[in-house]
C-alpha cells in the first residue's frame, strides 16, 4: 500500500530552506514510487506557492494565517496536529532546526505518537517500515529508532545530511488548510520583538572550505589570526560548542557539531579543537581533515588526515606569514 | 514564586569516549563512567535560584531515575534548591521523551501549585530536547525552549528570549509555563561549603508509580514508549592519521602545500 509521507517546508520570506528539498529527494529515494508525497507549509501571506508545486511533491497543505507569519511554537504546533488529525499521514518529516526540533515535540505529544529526533540517516526495514539513525551520546555511536505502533510516524531530520538534486515537477494539487480555528487560540504566548542574525558570509554548512576553532586557541588574539587564515583561505570559520558556551562566539549560526550544524566541506582545518564525540559528529563527513592541537593525545586526530602536534597561536602565525 | 526543576542523571560527556559496544551483544557498555547532573539542567538550577533570590519563594528539584539519583539529587539541593523528589519504580524503566515527559507531569501535578517550571534544553546523552515541548503539552501549559534570555515582566507574565537558527525572538509568556533554557542563559555558580552541608537535611522524596494519582500505566516506561531503540551502531572514522613534523616554520611549510593541493587555493 501506497504510504502517505509529509514533509514540513519551512520558509522564511517566501524562501524555502534548502532542509526540504533534502528530505523530499531522500523520500524519493527511499520509496520511489511507493509514496504519495506531501509539503506542509506554514507562513502569514507571501508563502511559495509555485515552488512547492513545482519541487515534485504530489501534494501541498498551506496554512495561510497571521498568527503563523511568525513563529510561535504554540501556533504552528496547533495547526500542525490538526492538519494530521484530519489527514492522517503516515510519516511526518520535519527539519531539526529550531523550528521543527520544537514544532515536532509538541505535535507528537499531542498525538501520543513517537518521534526520532535529529536524524542522520533514514532506511526502509525488510516490511517497508521506516527505521531512523540519529547520533546517540553525542555521536560516540549511532542509535536506531523506530515507531513500531502508533501513527504518524514522526522524525526530525538534521539539515546539510541528505544531497539534494532537481526532481521532476509533478504539478502537485495545492490544498488551502482551514484556519480559521487560530483566531480564537490564545496561546498564551505572544511575539515582542525579533532581531535578524545578519547574514554576512556563506552559512558553513555550504561553505567548501572552513577554518574550525576550539578553547584550545586560548585567546582573541588567536581567533583573529584564525579569521584572518579563513579570509585568506576562502573559507568560512566554524567553532566548537565550548567557544559558544565561554561567551568567544555571540550564538550558534557556525558551530559544528550534534548540536549544530553538520558540515562536509571539502577541507576542514581545525585550530585547538580537541575533538569530542559531539564536535566530531557535525564534521567527520568533510573531505580532507587538518588538525592542530597541543596535545598530541587529543581525540581530534583519530578523524584527522593530517595532524600537526603544536601550539595552534604560533602555527596560526606561521602560516599567516608564509600566506602572505 | 514556586519553581520546579526537572534534572535529569547521565552518564558524564566528558567520558563518553568510554563508552562501547559489546561487540558480540551489540549493547551498550558505559561501565567506569560517572553519573552527573545533565549540564544544561545546571543552568535551569542557577535560573531558578536567580528568580528566587529576587522574587522569594521555594525551589524543588524533580528527577526521574534509579535509585542512586539521589546523589545528584542531594548535589542539586546544595546549589541552594529546597526539596528534592525522586520518580523511582522499576516500571518507569525504558522511558522514551514521551514516556518520561508524561510521568514528570504526573510528579508536577502531584506536587502542584508551580509557577514555572524549568529544565535543560536538552539532555547531554539522549539530546533530543523532546522533553520541555513534551511536558508542557501534557500539563496543558505555553512552552518554549532554547532560551537564552529570562526576566520577569512588571505586567505579569514572563520576557523570554528564544533563538531561532536566524536571529532571536523575544515573547511574552504567560506563567505558569514550562521553559527549557540554554547555557547561554547564564553561569552556574558553585555550591557554598554551607550549601553542600545544608544538602545533607533537606528533604529528599522518593516517589514509586502508585504514588502518582492517575497515573496511566500504558503511558509509562519502555511498554509506554511510542519511540523504540533498536540497537546502536559504531561510528566508522576510517581515516589514517600522517603527522606533521619538524619546527614551526617547517610544519606551516608543509600545511601551506597541502592547503594549497587539496583546496586548490
Amino acid at each position: 500500500m501506497s504510504k502517505n509521507v509529509w514533509i514540513f517546508a519551512e520558509q522564511r520570506d517566501g524562501v524555502i530552506a534548502s532542509s526540504f528539498y533534502e528530505m523530499l529527494c531522500k523520500v524519493k529515494e527511499l520509496y520511489g514510487d511507493g509514496a504519495e508525497v506531501s509539503a506542509v507549509c506554514f507562513g502569514g501571506g507571501n508563502l511559495p506557492v509555485g515552488a512547492l508545486k513545482d519541487s515534485g511533491v504530489d501534494r501541498v497543505y498551506l496554512a495561510d494565517h497571521e498568527k503563523l507569519a511568525e513563529y510561535n511554537p504554540l501556533c504552528y504546533t496547533q495547526t500542525l496536529c490538526s492538519l494530521i488529525r484530519a489527514e492522517k499521514p503516515d510519516v511526518v518529516l520535519v527539519a531539526a532546526s529550531t523550528i521543527g526540533s520544537e514544532t515536532a515535540p509538541g505535535v507528537a505529544a499531542k498525538l501520543r505518537t513517537g518521534l526520532a529526533a535529529h536524524c542522520t540517516e533514514l532506511e526502509l526495514d525488510e516490511k517497508g517500515e521506516l527505521r531512523m539513525i540519529a547520533p546517540a551520546f553525542g555521536g560516540k555511536l549511532l542509535g536506531e529508532y523506530f515507531i513500531p505502533r502508533t501513527l504518524p510516524v514522526m522524525a526530525s531530520v538534521k539539515a546539510g545530511v541528505f544531497e539534494k538534486r532537481e526532481l521532476p515537477s509533478k504539478d502537485a494539487q495545492v490544498v488551502h488548510v482551514d484556519t480559521g480555528f487560530l483566531n480564537d487560540l490564545d496561546s498564551g504566548l505572544e511575539l515582542v520583538s525579533r532581531t535578524e542574525t545578519e547574514v554576512t558570509e556563506l552559512p558553513i554548512e555550504k561553505a567548501e572550505r572552513v577554518v574550525c576553532v576550539g578553547l584550545g586557541i586560548s585567546n582573541p588574539e588567536n581567533l583573529e589570526k584564525a579569521r584572518e587564515l579563513a579570509a585568506l583561505l576562502k573559507a568560512s570559520l566554524g567553532y566548537t560548542r565550548p567557544m559558544v558556551d565561554m561567551g568567544y562566539m555571540e550564538n550558534e549560526n557556525s558551530m559544528i557539531g550534534s548540536s549544530g550544524k553538520m558540515i562536509k566541506p571539502k577541507l576542514y582545518i581545525g585550530f585547538g579543537v580537541s575533538g569530542s564525540t559531539q564536535h566530531v559528529c557535525g564534521m567527520k563527513d568533510s573531505g580532507l581533515i587538518v588538525n592542530i592541537n597541543i596535545n598530541e593525545k587529543a581525540d581530534c586526530f583519530a578523524v584527522s588526515n593530517y595532524k600537526v602536534v603544536g601550539d595552534s597561536g604560533t602555527l596560526l602565525t606561521e602560516l599567516l606569514k608564509q600566506f602572505n | 514564586m514556586k519553581i520546579a526543576v526537572c534534572i535529569k542523571v547521565a552518564p558524564d560527556p566528558d567520558q563518553y569516549n568510554k563508552i562501547k559496544l559489546d561487540s558480540e551483544t551489540k549493547t551498550l557498555v558505559r561501565e567506569g563512567i560517572d553519573s552527573v547532573i545533565s549540564s544544561t539542567d545546571l543552568h535551569a538550577i542557577e535560573l531558578a535560584l536567580q528568580l528566587k533570590s529576587k522574587f522569594g519563594g521555594k525551589i524543588s528539584l524533580i528527577s526521574m531515575g534509579p535509585p542512586s539519583n539521589d546523589k545528584q539529587l542531594r548535589e542539586g539541593l546544595s546549589y541552594g534548591c529546597d526539596d528534592a523528589w525522586l520518580l523511582c519504580d522499576r516500571k518507569l524503566g525504558g522511558a522514551d521523551a514521551l514516556a518520561t515527559s508524561y510521568t514528570l507531569s504526573k510528579g508536577i501535578e502531584k506536587l502542584g501549585g508551580f509557577d514555572l517550571v524549568l529544565l535543560g534544553n536538552a539532555s547531554d546523552d539522549g539530546s533530543t530536547a523532546h522533553v520541555p515541548s513534551q511536558l508542557g503539552e501534557w500539563l496543558g501549559l505555553p512552552h518554549l525552549t532554547d532560551v537564552i534570555g529570562f526576566e520577569m515582566a512588571d505586567e505579569g507574565g514572563a520576557l523570554v528570549k528564544k533563538e531561532l537558527d536566524n536571529g532571536v525572538n523575544e515573547y511574552r509568556l504567560r506563567l505558569p509555563a514550562v521553559v527549557g533554557v540554554t547555557k547561554r542563559l547564564n553561569k552556574v555558580r558553585h555550591p557554598s561549603v554551607m550549601g553542600i552541608f545544608q544538602a545533607k537535611n533537606k528533604p529528599l522524596t522518593v516517589l514509586s508509580a502508585t504514588d502518582l494519582e492517575g497515573l496511566d500505566e500504558g503511558r509509562i516506561g519502555l511498554a509506554g514508549s511510542p519511540t523504540q531503540a533498536a540497537g546502536y551502531r559504531e561510528v566508522a572514522y576510517g581515516r589514517e592519521c600522517v603527522e606533521i613534523e619538524g619546527s614551526d616554520a617547517e610544519k606551516a611549510a608543509e600545511l601551506v602545500k597541502i592547503l594549497k593541493t587539496y583546496a586548490s587555493i
